[in-house]
Parts: C-alpha cells; structure tokens; sequence
C-alpha cells in the first residue's frame, strides 16, 4: 500500500506458502512472475533488513538474464542506457549497461519521501494481485536462532579530560592495544 | 561428499585482500577436517609474485586468472572465471570473503551451480559433511544457524571476523592458469573513483574513530581527523550524522553501512543504538566518549569517559601525541 502511495501504479503480492529463507527460492519466484513482464529497469534494494542475505536481485538478475549491477548510490538513464555508480571499499565503480538491467540500492540512491495523505487515498483505489505461491524446497535450513552472547560489560575509566591519562594507561598496558 | 574446498581470492589487481587470506584460513581449516586439498582462484592483473602468499595461509593449489580486464570487479568476467574453476576443482564448498565483489558473485554462482549461499557468515561448522553457517540476521540481534543442504556448498565470511593465520610448514601451492578470454559483455566497468584521500577503507582500518550526532555538525570532525592521524586510523561516522547529511554514506558504521572490526574502535558523541552496534561490536576493544552517562554504549564498551566530546577528544589527541613521541 504504502509503495502505491509512492507512485507504484499496480501491485503483485505473492503470498508464500512458508516464510522464504532460502534467498533462492523467493528468487526463482520472483524471477518466474518477471519473465512475463516486459520491464528496462528491475530496481531492488540491496539487502532485506530481516535476514540480510544481500541475493535475490543478482539471483534474479541471473535467472532472468540481464545486466544487473548492486550496490549504486547513483543511477543515470539515457538513450536506452543506463550508468550507475556502485559503491565498494574505498570509493565507488562506475559501470555502463545496456537496458533492460536490474539494480540494487545502497542508502544514498535516493531520500524515501513519504506519502501525501492525497496519494494514500488514491493508493486504495489502484489494483493489488494476490498470487499464491508454493516455494520450491528450501536449501539453506535454519536449523537454530540464538541471542548472540553478552558483550561483557567495560568499565567507565572517568569523567572528563582528567580521565585521559587513565585511558591511554589501560589501552597501552590492560588492552594492549596500542 | 568427496570434493574439495575452493576459494575465491580477490586482489587490487595486484595485491591481495587481507579478508581473502582470511577466507583461504577458513578453507584450510574446512579442508584439514574434510582431508582435502584447498584451491584458491586468485583473481587480478598480474598475481603470479603474490601466489606464494596464499600458500603460507595453506593453500595447496592456486588456479590463477591474469589480465587487465580483471583489475576490477566485472560481474560477467569474475563469474566465467569463477565457473570455469569450479569446472575443474569440482568443490564441494566455496567460500569467499564477504566484500562487495564476494556478495555480488555468490549469488550469481549460486544460480549457476543450482546452489544456495549463506551469506556474511561469523562461524563455520561441519555437520555430516555439510556447512553449518553461523550468520547475524535482523540486525545482528540474533545469531542464525543454518546448514546448507545443497552441494557445493557456497559460503561468504564477514571480513574481519575469522583470523588469518600462517600455516607451518608453509605450502608451496601447485599453479594452474585460466587462459581468460573477455567474454561479451553488456555491461562495461568504466573507472574506480576513489573516496578522497582516504587511505583505507573502514573495513580495513585497525584503528576507528567514530563520530555521532553528538558532534554537533559536520565542522566539528576535524578534532576526530587530528586524533585519527596521530594514530594511524580512520574516521567512521553513525547513522544519524550520515543521515544529517554531516558526512558521506561510505563513513557509515552500521547495519546500512560498513561492518566494521578494528582493533580499537572509538566512538565520540554516539548513543550506540542497536543499528550503530551490530556495525562495530567486534572490535577488539571499544572505547566510548558520551556527556550522556545513560548511554546505551556504555553498556557494551570496553572503556568509558563521561565527558563533553569537545574537550576529551582534544586532551585525548595531545596525549596519544605524547605517548606515541616516547615510544
């Protein structure tokens, strides 16, 4: 709903029969519901913030056969081609493509906006298809979920400048880390 | 499951990645339990001086892959030679450091060899011959275990969570090339622009300091710069000065940034909400600087000042200045 309200004009919700956590078989499904539409731009986000696997865009991209390029911070269309700029360790790639291409965003693409209430009320009247999927079997098995261990707790060496000294004392000789 | 372990190891194009050693320790290990060989794919310009590196960290093999359209990560390229090696190591596990060239390779290898990944794993295990990852989800609030029940089995390890080490005596890996012919392509990697003079990336920096929105505003950084100097490392920021438009994305330490694990990580004028944690709790040791004694990142640092950013940060620098002339 909220994605109509940004500007999507028709929605697809493919409603799983069991949570997808194997990033492969969401792909093969999303992938399977794609290759019918025709599209230039497959715009995904980089990771889910649930189990950040960071795989089904160049899942799909793969199964679909088209360019895909992850990570941008900046994307530019022209004349059927598209320049992003892929952001890696110490600065960023620039990588020209032909369309159609799929995409994966990093943080800085754009500045979600939010919603006009205008928008919202329009959102309820655009059409959401609801599919039902089966999932083909899953090959990544979560076989526990745990809380990660207590980091133990440190220690507050002062207040204010007068606890300086202590500090580079303990990080030299306790910590050695310096 | 007979096959063997298979790495990938990235280079600059003529040097390695300090996470691949990390990864080729990780196969070896993997390796040594399995009783089989170790391969590593090393990927670049021009490696073949380096190869010798990746048999000190153990690795009995290298496939090389050599040419200058290498030099950077080109999905359509890497994935060919990284197929064209698992044609011929026939691995039943591949693993590969969880950088941005790891993350976007892996899947795509996935779909190829019909395969699943786990992904920016902290810990591997051997159940029955198949890899139980260990992996932190939902902004590492939880750790998930999760056995990959396809073969070969394709993993990516956080850097700087599994350790490189030497392995004696050190192997003298066997080197076998890939003639790399480019294959068509429609993408084409133009240029690497790089991020100011920044000399290391955060994930590859020993020393952090971390500046939050107790900073008070993108002017104030320059005393984090001063102290990062004096030490050698680099400045990080939090969510909330990237999101203040205070410093660039790239500086971001956290779960919609960098995943960071220095040596010492010093966080100044930040609260340390879960988002900013899961981005640095394994650093080595964590020092936090907050006028705010209730901070949540007193609860998991190592070391605390309570005090005013703008007068410990400074006293902090001379002092470090003092200790590093005498020694």
């Amino acid at each position: 709903m909220k994605a109509l309200a940004l500007g999507a004009d028709k929605a697809v919700h493919l409603k799983c029969d069991r949570i997808p956590d194997d990033p492969g078989s969401a792909a093969k499904a999303l992938a399977d519901e794609l290759k019918a539409l025709e599209f230039d731009v497959l715009l995904f986000g980089k990771k889910g913030v649930d189990d950040d696997n960071q795989q089904v865009g160049p899942m799909i991209a793969e199964l679909l056969d088209v360019p895909c390029v992850t990570q941008i911070v900046k994307l530019e269309i022209s004349d059927g081609r598209a320049v992003a700029h892929r952001e890696v360790e110490g600065g960023s790639i620039i990588v020209e493509t032909t369309l159609p291409a799929a995409f994966t965003a990093e943080k800085d693409l754009t500045v979600p906006r939010y919603a006009s209430l205008r928008e919202l009320v329009a959102a309820r009247k655009k059409p959401i298809v609801v599919k039902d999927v089966q999932l083909l079997p899953s090959r990544l098995e979560i076989v526990s979920v745990q809380y990660p261990p207590p980091h133990p707790p440190g220690k507050i060496v002062g207040r204010g400048v007068d606890a300086v000294p202590s500090l580079v004392k303990l990080l030299h000789e306790e910590a050695k880390v310096i | 499951m007979t096959g063997e372990v298979l790495v990938l190891a990235e280079s600059s194009g003529v040097t390695f990645r300090k996470s691949s050693f990390e990864a080729v320790t990780a196969g070896r290990t993997l390796a040594d339990l399995l009783n089989v060989r170790e391969h590593v794919l090393a990927i670049g310009i021009s490696l073949n001086d380096r190869v010798g590196e990746l048999g000190k960290y153990g690795a009995d093999n290298v496939v090389l892959a050599e040419g200058p359209s290498l030099a950077l990560y080109q999905p359509d390229y890497y994935r060919q030679v990284a197929l064209e090696a698992v044609k011929r190591v026939n691995p039943s596990i591949i693993l590969a450091a969880a950088t941005s060239t790891g993350k976007d390779l892996a899947p795509r290898l996935a779909i190829h060899l019909d395969t699943a990944v786990a992904s920016e794993c902290v810990q591997l295990d051997l159940e029955a011959g198949k890899i139980v990852a260990t992996r932190p989800a939902y902004a590492g609030k939880v750790l998930l275990k999760a056995r990959i029940n396809s073969s070969p089995s394709i993993a990516t390890l956080r850097p700087n969570v599994f350790t490189a080490k030497e392995v004696t005596p050190s192997r003298n890996p066997v080197i076998e090339r890939i003639e790399f012919k480019r294959p068509d392509s429609r993408m084409a990697v133009k240029e690497f622009v790089t991020q100011g003079a920044k000399k290391l990336d955060l994930t590859e920096a020993s020393v952090i300091i971390s500046g939050g929105r107790g900073m008070g505003g993108p002017q104030n950084y320059n005393i984090l710069e001063e102290l990062a100097n004096v030490m050698g490392g680099v400045v990080g920021a939090s969510r909330a000065s990237v999101d203040a438009g205070w410093r660039p994305h790239s500086d971001q330490v956290g779960q919609t940034g960098r995943t960071v694990s220095p040596t010492l990580y010093i966080a100044c004028g930040i609260s340390g909400a879960i988002q900013h944690r899961v981005g640095m709790i394994n650093s080595k040791v964590i020092v936090a600087i907050n006028k705010d004694p209730d901070a949540p990142i007193f609860g998991f640092a190592d070391y605390g000042i309570v005090g005013d950013v703008f007068e410990v940060v400074p006293a902090l620098t001379r002092e470090m200045k003092a200790f590093y002339g005498k020694t």
